[in-house]
Order: C-alpha cells, then structure tokens, then sequence
C-alpha cells in the first residue's frame, strides 16, 4: 500500500471522467473497499480511488412522487429518519439491521448496494482464491464450504474454463445446460453454430477444454468429447436440416483452396451467406489430413464423405483430384475470384538428416498409402522415428498390418513424448514398445535392404525444448527390417511461394482478420499456424469466412466473429446440485485390442442420448454461488424503487448484476447519485426482516423484504424478495402471484411461503436456508395480515 | 483533485499532515492516531471492522479509525480516549466498577476506550437510554473478557452521573 491515489471529485463531470479512464474505483464511506485494499483480495489494486463524498450527495427529501435519497446518505441517517421510518419502514429496518452503529455512521447507502461479494474465498487475503468472480476458472464454494452460499443457483461470471480452453470459443457450458434440459435439437444448433464438423472433433480433437474443466479439482473432467461426439453424429443424422442452402445467391464467388478441415469450415460459412463457393484440392477426396492421415479406426471416412456431400446439397462445388489444377497458384484463384481462403495445410514431412534416410519410409506417406489402402505390412521388426501423434499412428497401424514388433525410437525420456496420453495409451496397449533417449544416426543396410538403425545415445534436460546432447561415443544397432520416419510435417507453401508474404517456416502471414498480404486473400489453419489441431483449423476457417464476407461488404452473421467481442452466454445459469452426487466421468471405452481392426472405427457407438444427459448433469454450468449482501437490496427491489446514476435511470430489480469484482450492471465509470422510492399506497404494508448468527455485524444468512397493498383484507399487489439467497436479490414472483386477490391466513402464508421456495437448489451445506426463507416469508405474509410489523429483527 | 495536505483536529488541537511525506494516501486513520500521534488509547485489534476496539468519534459521531482512510477525517473533528481525564462522568463509571468479580465492566481495560466513547456517543444523543437501546448502540463492540453485563450498567450510571450535574 501507499501508492494508491486518493483523488477528490471536484464535480460530477470530474468524477466520471477520472472514474471512467483510468484503473479506479468509487470511494464513498470506504468501509468496504478498505478492507479489500488492505486485504490485497483482488488480482491487481486499483492505481486511484475517487472520492464522492465531495459531491455533496447526503440529502433526502420527500415529494409527492415519493422519497428521494442522496447516495452519500449514511445508513445511520437512514435508520433514524423519521420519515422514512414511518413512511418507508422497510428502508429504515434495513438500514438499522446493516453491520454495528459505527459502520452505519460510516457507510453510505450507495456504497450499501454496490458492495462487492462477501463470499470468503473472494474475500482471501492476497487473493487465495483466484475463484471465477474475479475471472478465475474455478468456483471453490461448490464442492468447499457453503453454508451461506446461494440456494437458487449461480450467475455466469465470465467464460468458464472449457470455452477459454477450446480455440474455437465452443460454449460448452451452453450446450451441457441444453442436453440436461433434454434439448439436444438446440444444444447441437449451438454446437454447429461454431463447427459445422463436430463429429470429427468428436473424435479427434485433443479437447483441452477438458483440462480447464473445473471438475477436474473435484473428480475427474466432464467428458465433453463424448458429449461432442454425440451431438456431432446427431448433426450427421439430420445433415439435411442442419446443412441449409443460402435462401439466395450474392453473385459473388470466393475460392477455397484445401480442402482439409480449415477449408471444408470456410466453404460452410461462406455457402452460408450466399456466396459461390469452389474447393479445390489436388487430392481425391475431401478431407486433407482427416482422410489421409488419421487413421480410418481413429476417425471413419464416412463422416468425411457425408460431410462434403452435406456440402454440396448447400451449392457448394468441389474440384478434386485431376479437376484441379495442382500448378495453380493463389494468384491465379484470386484473378478467378472475388476472394480466395487458403487453406492448404502441413503435409509435407521434414526431412530427418540421417544416412540412409533414402531406406526409410516417410510416415505421412505411409499413412496416406494405408488410408487409400494400397499399404502391405511394412515388415516384421519395424521401428517408428518420433514421439508425436503421427508417430503414434504410424506405430499402431504398423501393428494392425502384422508387423510382429514396433518400436518407437524417441531422443528423449519416454515421458516427453509429445503425442496426447490417450494415444500413446493406445499404443502401448497395442504392444508398441518405446527405445527412449536414443538419437537415429543411420540406417544399416545388409544386401542393399535395411537390417537396422544405427543409435546413439541422447542425453536431455527437462523440457521437450532443452537441448538433447548426442552421446556418439555411445552407440548401439537396433534390429529392423523397416524404418519409418514420423519427426514431424512442414508446410506446403507451393502453391503460394512468391505471391503470398510467409516466414521461413514458410507460414503465411496474416493480420488479426487472417487477411495475408494480397488483397481479398486470406488463409488459415496449418498454412499460418503451423501443423497443428483439428479445432484450430475450424476455428480459422470460420473467423476467416467472417472476414471474407467483411471484405465483400456482406453482413456475417454473429457466430463468426465470437469470441473477438467478448459476448457472454445467458447470464443466469442454474446449478444443479445433483452434479455433485454423480461422480463418474462417461468414458468411450476402446475394444479389447484382438477387436481392432485397421478400417473400422475402433469406438463403433457413441454414448446414448440417456448417458449424454447423465454427462451433462455432472457439469457444474460454472458460475458463481456467492449470494447478494446488500441488506438495502431486497428492500428496493421489493419498494420498485429506482436507482439513478450519473448516466441513467435504473429500476432496483435490473440494477443489480453479478460480474468481474462487482455486484451490479453499472458500467466503468458509472457513478450511483440518488435512490427514487415511490410512494406506498395508502394501507400498504411493509417489512424487513433477517436472519444471521449475531445480533450485530453479521450479514444476513437470509433476508426478506415484504410489500404487500391491501384492500378491505384482500391482497392488492404483493412484492416478495429474498436477500442473501441467490447472487442477486430474488423477487419471488409466483408467491406474490398467488397472493394477489386473497385474503390472508395460515395456510395462504404458508403456500406462498412454499412457492417462493420452489426453484431452490440447495448447495451441500445450506439446505437449511430455504427452511428459514420459507419461515421468514410466511411471518411476514402472516405479519401483513395481522397489521404488525416485526419490531426487531427475526435472530436464530 | 489529489490533496497534498490534510488537517483535521485531534482532541481540539489541530493536526497537519502532508500527503507522502507524513503519512501515506491510503493510511488508516487508527495508523496514524496511534503511530504519528502517539494515541494509543486507539486499541487496534481486528483491522476489518468486526470489533470496536478503534473507535473513535468523528464530528461527535462513533465511527472505526480502522476502516477509515486518515485522508477522509480532512476538515473533521477527531476524538479518542486520551480527551477524557478520570473526571469524565463515563470512563470514571467505568473505573468505578473495575473491581475484580462479578459484575465489573472492565478487567484487561483493552476494549474500555472504544465502548466509553461509544458510550459518549450514545448520550450525547440520549440521556436516558433504556437498557435495549445501550445494548444496541454497543452492538458493535467486543469485550473478550465478557465483561457486558458490567459495562451495561456503567453506561447506566454515567447516564444517572450526567443526568444529575445537568440538574444541578
């Protein structure tokens, strides 16, 4: 501390301009930021607080209209008012309920409503706790301590940690809400709203939204990759309502060139919006990587084919194979086109530098020969150089063709291998061996055949980027009758070298909106990444088709820009608790391995849509669970009053909001100046009431604020809102439904009392507040009927 | 506008402090009282505004000097225990009734100062406060060594002490 600025605002227009450009925060009675600052409790201090005391905000008056309440107006002021208490008593019971006397003569009752969660892991010194309201991954009150946590769910903070883990800006969260509701028609439109080959990624994508997964600190990961799969083969299933043709053409045209997963995505979204779309790849099918290089067992042709001739039902053409030109360059598709996509991909392998390397087999090329196959088993003792996933492929299908043995030679620790753990699982199951640490040197001819590899030994440090030192001093023959090389692809910049600005890599080089250096041509996937994922290339291809239809001053619809403005899913995200009970992940289990075959899938069924639900029900939807504090809230939301800040008028029950650090949907810079009540009707009734642990200081457990207008003992309007129970105040609209047009007894405030309660999902440890919220609505429904206000606050 | 300096008075006299060179921006007000002006009848225990220990008034009204920029006490009159000699009809109902046993209102003395100016407070706005309102205007005070009953009562007396100067 000390640093911090402490900055007077001279006027309001002073007051908004410091608030809203610089990193500050509102200083009023103080009495909640100090403690956070002191605490060290967020990421980062602000640099400056600015003091509103100087704006002159402590006054009150009353007009016809009702009361108006100056922000700076001590809770003291509130409390004593003799006004207020007899006007608005609702406010005055609040107020004299807040922390002890000497903090209401502090605190203000705009500081009151703005307060930040008082959750403690929010409130852990130097920020213990990065928990998802401050904009961590993780909510630590769901599977930790809650007893004072929320009983009707969480609020969406920000992006959980399985979308901030998928490149592609999937809303995962949405679609497992959407499959627990058992609306898997929606959930699979969410899906495809961002990838329209999700039964690929299904499959083969390595999923590092799983390792973000915010179970994994319970359990084990929700198995989001079943889930895809799922909803993948249904979007198959139904290909002719998912895939729609444009309503009308644009009469523009834009080329893709590869047609891999990057270009098969781009051709969707531009088909999509009304544009002429021609594929072209020298291959002879669609696919790139997905058809030559991923084993059929791992990903089945199928879905490739049915994928392109979703396609082409949209108008989308392709030229293949001997249809297209494999000497044209980008330049001559852009003369063609109003626009071109690249999309061509890593598929050329890196040569290893070893003698002999001429003997060895190229493990793409192997790959490719399997996949049209046109591959006989490569030998008896094969050996596999390399620790990647292609490595991996390379290996099991080698088994799978009857190679007796195959060893996987890695220069480092087995450990460092970089292929995913599921594949290298895979092929040790399969009985791939692994000759770690080992350096190829050469390959040893007999007769002008191979007869083994000449290794040395290879010594690393920690990392897979250390440096390796070769032992050549320590040497050794491994036996083999075939060597295939998997050390890793590079690109294939051919049909761009010369025309489109790359690096040395040969990676193209592109702006934000993946636009290269000529004009209308942009690129994606491998081609500008690097070899990389699936999801990559997907999510390339549709922000590059966003940019495509920019460029041709077309409207691209909002999933394609995703993730660049920042938009939220739907703030209000149930949690169902049940997800705590239900403790094992869904796994896709592979057959025992005599049952794998080389061209059938090796997981021929997916989960049913029974087990895709019970899935989704382990998902914790992450939001967060800690409740609204505020004891003034319930009662101004329950009083319809208005808050007015220096930009706007906002009615109580939108005001408050649950984002980044805050418990309201002021914007940066938004300052609260004045409270409006209105006026209660005449014979109105009204009431706070609270429960916590002390007399004094506490927060409420519980609170409720009663409104209740009555006429000739029947009910006339009634306002229900819970305090503390949820992470906004919860007006509870059904009771106070029910309410209207009956006259009031036990057994009425006992129903509205059970309806007011009857979204409540209890946490673990916190069950027992709907008992109390359920007491204390139907004491103060009982309260309105009999005319008698709770003279002190309901304790224990 | 960031103040270079602030001035406020401590027990009637007036007290400067530069910003950055004799206090910090952000120092609490208890930091200050105690450190720079020696005031350690200023008890600080909790520093998060649970336990009255640091009460001081400001403007006559009980406010936490621990939950309080030093900057925001500017133009302000500050009072702490060190105002009050043994004569003070409170802290000497309060001493009156120290004695060990059932009944006393203080034994370590540590949380005496916040609950008399508390007290102070109460008073000044209510001379005869029923028992109710004493308890609820020492609400936020904590007497570890639970010493309540006796402190109610020596609210009590001072109430009866100044009620009776004031009909003389």
């Amino acid at each position: 501390m000390g640093a911090l600025k402490i900055i007077n605002a001279d006027n309001r227009e002073h007051a908004y301009e410091t608030a809203s450009s610089e990193n500050v925060r509102i200083l009023a009675g103080g009495t909640d930021i100090l403690g956070g600052l002191y605490d060290h409790i967020h990421r980062s201090p602000p640099d400056g607080l600015v003091n509103i005391k100087t704006l002159g905000l402590d006054y009150m008056r009353e007009d016809e209209e009702g009361v108006v309440i100056g922000a700076g107006v001590r809770l003291s002021d509130i409390e004593k008012s003799g006004l207020l208490k007899e006007r608005y008593p609702l406010l005055a019971d609040a107020a004299r309920t807040v922390a002890s006397p000497q903090i209401r003569n502090m605190a203000t009752v705009g500081g009151n409503i703005c307060q930040e969660p008082r959750c403690w892991y929010y409130r852990h010194q130097d920020n213990k706790f990065d928990c998802l309201r401050k904009g961590g991954a993780v909510c630590p009150a769901f599977t930790g301590n809650n007893p004072y946590h929320s009983i009707l769910g969480s609020v969406r903070i920000c992006e959980t940690g399985c979308q901030a883990g998928c490149p592609n800006e999937t809303s995962i969260g949405k679609y497992m809400e959407q499959i627990r509701r058992g609306d898997i028609e929606g959930a699979a439109r969410t899906l495809f709203e961002v990838n329209p080959i999700a039964a690929v990624t299904g499959r083969v994508c390595p999923h590092t939204c799983m390792s973000d997964c915010a179970r994994n600190e319970f359990d084990e990961a929700v198995s989001i990759r079943a889930a895809e799969r799922f909803l993948g083969d249904y979007i198959m299933g139904h290909a002719d309502d998912f895939f729609t043709a444009p309503d009308c053409g644009v009469g523009m045209s834009v080329a893709v060139v590869g047609a891999g997963p990057a270009g098969l995505t781009a051709a969707y979204y531009l088909r999509l919006s009304g544009l002429s779309v021609t594929v072209f790849d020298t291959h002879e099918e669609a696919g790139g990587m997905l058809r030559y290089s991923i084993p059929a067992y791992r990903l089945p042709r199928g879905i490739i084919r049915k994928t392109k001739s979703a396609l082409e039902k949209t108008g989308v053409v392709f030229r293949l194979g001997a249809d297209c030109n494999a000497e044209a360059t980008v330049a001559d598709y852009r003369k063609r086109f109003d626009a071109v996509f690249v999309g061509t991909g890593a598929q050329l392998p890196l040569p290893a530098r070893i003698e002999g390397e001429e003997h060895c087999l190229n493990g793409l090329e192997f790959l490719y020969n399997v996949s049209v196959e046109k591959q006989a088993k490569p030998g008896d003792d094969v050996l596999v150089i390399g620790g990647g996933d292609v490595a991996m492929d390379v290996a099991v299908t080698a088994k799978r063709l009857g190679a007796k043995n195959v060893t996987l030679v890695y220069r480092r620790p087995k450990e460092l291998m970089p292929a995913h753990d599921e594949e290298k699982e895979q092929a040790f199951e399969e009985g791939v061996a692994v000759a770690e640490s080992l350096a190829p040197v050469g390959v040893v001819l007999e007769n002008g055949k191979v007869a083994g590899l000449d290794v040395a030994a290879s010594r690393s440090g920690e990392g897979r980027d250390s440096k390796a030192e070769i032992d050549m001093g320590e040497r050794k023959v491994l036996k083999a009758d075939c060597v295939v090389l998997a050390i890793g692809q590079e690109i294939d910049g051919r049909s761009y070298e010369g025309v489109l600005d790359a690096d040395e890599k040969k990676r193209i080089k592109t702006d934000d909106f993946l636009s290269s250096s000529m004009d209308g041509v942009y690129a994606g996937g491998d081609a500008v990444l690097g070899p990389g994922t699936v999801v990559w290339a997907i999510a390339h291809g549709r922000r590059a088709a966003g940019s495509i239809i920019e460029y041709l001053n077309l409207t691209p619809t909002r999933s394609l820009f995703r993730g660049e403005s920042g938009e939220a899913d739907d703030h209000k995200t149930p949690f169902d608790p049940s997800a705590l009970s239900n403790s094992d992940a869904a796994a896709l289990r592979l057959p025992n391995v005599e049952e794998r075959a080389l061209y059938r899938e090796d997981i021929s069924e997916g989960l049913d849509a029974e087990a895709v639900m019970r899935e989704a029900a382990r998902c914790f939807n992450c939001g967060c669970v800690a409740v609204s504090a505020s004891d003034l809230a319930p009662a101004l939301v329950a009083l319809s009053a208005t808050i007015h800040t220096n930009m706007r008028v906002i009615p109580a029950s939108e005001f408050f909001g649950a984002g980044i650090c805050s418990a309201t949907n002021l914007s940066q810079g938004e300052i609260v100046m004045e409270i409006h009540a209105p006026a209660p009707e005449k014979g109105s009734f009204m009431e706070y009431r609270k429960f916590r642990p002390r007399r004094a200081i506490d927060f409420p457990v519980l609170s409720t604020a009663v409104y209740i207008e009555r006429s000739e003992g029947v009910v006339k309007n009634a306002k229900i809102v819970l305090g503390a129970a949820g992470p906004l105040p919860y007006e509870a609209i059904d009771a106070a439904a029910y309410l209207k047009g009956r006259k009031i007894d036990e057994t009425v405030a006992a129903t509205a009392a059970t309806l007011a309660l009857k979204g409540a999902v209890p946490l673990a440890e916190n069950g027992y507040k709907v008992k109390i919220a359920k007491a204390l609505v139907r004491r103060s429904v009982l309260a309105a009927a009999s005319n008698r206000q709770a003279s002190i606050d309901i304790i224990r | 506008m960031e103040k270079e300096k602030i001035c406020f008075t401590v027990n009637g006299e007036d007290q400067v402090f530069e910003i950055g060179r004799d206090i910090e921006s952000d120092a609490r007000l208890s930091t200050v009282l105690r450190e720079k002006l020696g005031l350690t009848g200023v008890r600080i225990s909790c520093e998060q505004g649970a336990c009255g220990a640091c009460t001081v008034l400001l403007d006559g009204k009980s406010v936490l000097s621990c939950m309080m920029f030093a900057v925001d006490a500017d133009g302000r009159e500050v009072t702490t225990i060190e105002a009050f000699g043994e004569s003070d009809p409170v802290a000497s109902s309060f001493i009156e009734m120290a004695e060990p046993g059932y009944g006393t209102a203080m034994q370590c003395g540590f949380c005496t100062p916040g609950f008399v100016l508390e007290a102070h407070a109460l008073l000044s706005e209510n001379a005869s406060p029923a028992k109710d309102e004493i308890k609820e205007a020492l609400s936020g005070h904590i007497c570890r060594c639970g010493c309540y009953h006796g402190i109610i009562r020596a609210v009590e007396n001072a109430a009866e002490k100044i009620r009776e100067v004031e009909r003389r």
